[in-house]
């Protein structure tokens, strides 16, 4: 009974992660084969081995399997990456309002991704046009600064978040200047800013995907290590968990991700605090319930605000603007709970 | 000070924080079996020391279990001791189970998780300081007493031999420090542990303990058995304050302030 | 819509910043370059259109750009362009209910339309990366800085369309309608007179304006005005400093506004300090219908007629 206690969320996530993918395929901003049973055949008829004529012309088949799909999976991959991310950062510091934007992850995208879009550099890497290449680059080395700034004997994990506030402060400083200097493109960045899950085909998923392969599987194995972190660092010390090393391979790993998932899609916001804490409020503090949980409903979740995105209004709606008006009356709920 | 009884050394610890000695040059030994009281005024260094044993402070000397210098890796370490400091950290919404069994943290290899053993252990860690009955609320809802029970489990559950308590009656009324104090007794006694508390009342530690350090401004004042310790010059001198002590046949030395 | 162009790059002060991403990324460069050759080519301009591989035989045209597309009907080939962005209200047979957009554009939406040619004003990576690997055509247009390259996109604009002489048409108006206004001040003798053309109120650092690297500035200057606003006098921000403006003292301003909008003219009439400048001393302010102002298309000719007007009206006046 007691297993089967424990399976619901896990089940009811399943679902609606299914149920989140299956309405992103079948509805777009078009309608594809006049039925979405059509939909669904063409898509069958992809898979290896399977044959279903399904009635999409050539054009429809290309926008569902190189258009809508790869969205609907850039979504999923997202939404666990941010989610992932926030749950462990919230774990490692023992704040409710952590997550890997608080260490300069978003501004050093930010910058990273005025100055492409400003100069128009042209570098790209791999699958990763010129501004995600640069977002990736401006992420990393944000928080590669704060890490040094921060560093303290004792592994004081105060320092840290105070040397993120500095940096974050310079960076917006100095985006802003950027910005004051080139009027011109602060609608672009501005656009790019706000995130969104728009796709030029796979190039962006296959870049997403081994990040939160790798960084998934270590996270996901380090619950019960963030378990320990809960009744803080000394103590998790004395019970013999190394609370230096362990927080700084889960920092480091949660700051890849993060910015892996930043560089492809802008700057989404509040998915990395309302899901994890809506898991910990939902089905328990227990990290290694919260790590796993946060991948199958931030996936979930964040599909589910790119349908919002992409059908509210006729033109394509910032997706940020989804997850902040969900996020914001959520956390203020949160808050008025702690309150009374 | 070597023996064939298994014993927890400190030698000449000293502690510093920005150039000022904290703790300058402490030395003491605890039989397995034994109970150790350090006791002073505020700001003799007491927890400063405590924390010193647990590995959580850089320090000059050494600690030795059994004549070897105590491991340095966390891991080891919570092997051989156990420590529990004056106020825990309570994590949000988790019971007092699952508490009590992150004492099993050091025995669990990196990406593994608890065993069936693990599990029994915490359960019947529980069973002995008597919170059986209350292991699926949160420890965050715990009286004070409730509260340094379960913590008790939980650093039993590391499976030590050496036991460093900081001022672990403190936070409680009259009734749960003795029962706190008498179960600690008895759980010393049991399972021969070594054990080390700082506390605050002379009455206690003259009870309990088998051995006392008495520390001022860093140093060691004076040490040995409370009956010798507990005169009332001595402690006029350490204390800066007039002190009776008493002698009852039934409740044993009892100090009283002014 | 802002006339304002381009100011040079990079700026001395960040350039190290650029420099380490150069440095980070110099590794990889050798790939962008073969990425940017597919198509056409962002940083070529207008000038420039009919060098590329661009198609001359475009059926299926996407305009995400307002201008393009009042241009692309003025040639007559509207019937080609299947959609365009929400924007592109001129003419208003132009199919702009898609709602599209040249930002955070819905890529699916473009590709269902199934185009061989995107025009657009702006480079979106998602867009851009999705015609790419889709083979399909695309141009950035950026905002022309004189009306030669005006004139030069709606040459390019013939040649994808094929509608070459109807192109060489569309400039000869232009063209004539340039000569036209240049005849006219010269015969209400309103040459040289000093003209300040404010695009947007800036805050209070200086004001977007009309200056002599934009289309609609180079227009002031080619009917025989003197347009106050040099591209060399504009901050690093591109605003022009109130200090210039009044030192001029213009004798007429002109201030793009929504059609029928009077307020702005108020407004600017009302500033602290500007009492003293002759254009407001004399009310010679006057209110330019901004979607003739802002876009480089035909309706440019509307926008000629109306600044010749205002600069004939002054010199009457005095």
């Amino acid at each position: 009974m007691r297993a089967h206690k424990k399976a619901t969320p896990f089940l009811l996530g399943c679902l609606a992660l299914l149920a989140s993918v299956l309405v992103g395929i079948l509805y777009g901003s078009v309608q594809l084969g006049g039925s979405s049973a059509a939909v669904g055949k063409a898509l069958l008829d992809a898979l290896p081995l399977l044959s279903f004529e399904s009635g999409l012309s050539d054009s429809e088949r290309n926008i569902l399997l190189n258009v809508r799909l790869p969205r609907v999976v850039l979504g999923c991959l997202v939404g666990a990456a941010l989610a992932m991310s926030g749950a462990t950062y919230q774990g490692v510091f023992r704040n409710p309002l952590a997550d890997p934007y608080l260490l300069g992850v978003a501004s050093g995208a930010g910058l990273g991704a005025t100055i492409a879009l400003v100069f128009s550099l042209p570098f790209t890497w791999g699958p990763l046009r010129p501004v995600a290449f640069a977002a990736f680059l401006g992420a990393l080395g944000a928080v590669a600064l704060v890490s040094v700034l921060g560093r303290s004997r004792n592994g004081d994990a105060a320092r840290l978040l105070l040397a993120g506030i500095a940096i974050v402060a310079f960076l917006t400083a100095i985006q802003t200047y950027v910005l004051h200097r080139n009027r011109e493109s602060i609608a672009q960045v501005f656009g790019w800013i706000l995130g969104g899950l728009t796709t030029s085909g796979w190039s962006e998923v296959l870049f997403l995907a081994p990040y939160v392969l790798v960084c998934g599987v270590v996270l996901l194995a380090h619950g019960r290590h963030l378990d320990v972190f809960s009744v803080g660092e000394q103590e998790a010390s004395s019970l013999g968990l190394h609370p230096v090393n362990v927080r700084w391979l889960l920092i480091i790993t949660a700051t890849l991700l993060t910015a892996s998932a930043v560089a492809v899609s802008g700057l989404i916001s509040f998915v990395g605090i309302i899901i994890p804490h809506a898991m910990r409020l939902l089905f328990g503090a227990s990290y290694r319930k919260i790590l796993p949980l946060s991948v199958l409903y931030g996936a979930a979740f964040l599909v589910f605000a790119d349908i919002g995105s992409r059908t509210i209004s006729g033109s394509q709606l910032p997706i940020s603007v989804i997850t902040a008006s969900i996020g914001a009356p959520f956390f203020a709920a949160v808050l008025f709970r702690r309150a009374i | 000070m070597s023996s064939n009884v298994r014993h927890f050394a400190a030698e000449n610890i000293s502690v510093a924080y920005r150039g000022r000695k904290v703790v300058d040059n402490i030395s003491f030994s605890v039989k397995a079996g034994e109970w150790l009281a350090i006791v002073g005024p505020n700001g003799a260094g007491k927890s400063t020391l405590l924390k010193a044993a647990s590995g959580l402070l850089s320090h000059d000397g050494q600690f030795l279990w059994n004549n070897k210098p105590v491991a340095h890796a966390p891991a080891q370490r919570a092997k051989q001791i156990a420590y529990l400091p004056q106020r825990l950290t309570l994590p949000q919404a988790m019971n007092v189970y699952d508490y009590v069994l992150l004492g099993r943290t050091a025995h669990i290899s990196w990406l593994g998780r608890e065993s069936k053993a693990d599990k029994q252990l915490a359960a019947e860690m529980l069973a002995l300081v008597d919170a059986s009955a209350f292991e699926h609320r949160y420890v965050t809802e715990l009286s004070g007493g409730e509260l340094q029970r379960v913590a008790l489990a939980r650093a039993l559950c590391q499976q030590s031999k050496v036991l460093l308590l900081d001022e672990p009656a403190s936070a409680l009324d009259i009734g749960q420090q003795s029962e706190i104090l008498q179960l600690l007794h008895r759980l010393q006694k049991e399972q021969n542990l070594a054990v080390v508390t700082v506390l605050h009342d002379l009455t206690h530690a003259g009870r309990y303990c088998d051995n006392i350090v008495l520390m001022k401004q860093g140093r060691s004042f004076a040490c040995g058995h409370p009956e010798d310790l507990l005169q009332e010059e001595i402690l006029r001198t350490v204390y800066g304050t007039l002190v009776r002590v008493l002698h009852d046949e039934e409740h044993g030395t009892i100090v009283l302030s002014g | 819509m802002l006339n304002s162009s381009k100011k040079p790059r990079p700026k001395k002060l960040l350039a190290a910043v650029v420099a380490i991403f150069a440095l980070l990324a110099s590794a990889c460069s050798s790939a962008a370059s073969e990425a940017e050759t597919t198509s056409a080519d962002e940083s070529a301009t207008s000038t420039d259109v009919s060098g590329t591989d661009l198609p001359t035989d475009a059926e299926r045209i996407i305009s995400l750009d307002p201008s393009t597309t009042e241009i692309l009907f003025a040639l007559g080939a509207g019937d080609k362009v299947i959609a365009a962005d929400g924007f592109s209200n001129y003419p208003a047979e132009a199919p702009a209910d898609e709602g599209l957009s040249a930002f955070n554009t819905d890529v699916e939406k473009v590709l269902s339309l199934e185009p061989d040619l995107v025009l657009t004003g702006f480079a979106e990576e998602s867009l851009v990366g999705a015609l790419e690997t889709n083979k399909i055509s695309y141009n950035v247009q950026t905002t022309p800085s004189s009306m030669e390259e005006v004139y030069a996109y709606v040459a390019d604009l013939g040649v994808i369309t094929g509608q070459v002489d109807e192109a060489a048409a569309l400039n000869k108006d232009l063209r004539d309608a340039v000569a036209e206004a240049k005849t006219q001040v010269e015969a209400g003798d309103a040459v040289g007179t000093k003209v300040y053309y404010e695009v947007a109120a800036g805050d209070n650092a200086g004001y977007y304006v009309g200056h002599d690297g934009t289309f609609s500035g180079d227009l002031l200057t080619l009917v025989g005005l003197e347009n106050i606003a040099s591209a060399d006098a504009m901050d690093e921000g591109n605003l022009l400093n109130p200090e210039i403006i009044l030192t001029s003292d213009p004798a007429l301003i002109l201030v793009n506004a929504p059609a029928e909008d009077t307020t702005k003219v108020a407004e600017i009439s009302e500033r602290d300090a500007w009492g003293e400048v002759a254009a407001v001393k004399n009310k010679n302010i006057v209110a330019i219908d901004e979607d003739t102002s802002s876009r480089y298309g035909p309706r440019l000719v509307e926008f000629i007629e109306s600044v010749t007007e205002a600069a004939v009206a002054v010199s009457v006046a005095s």
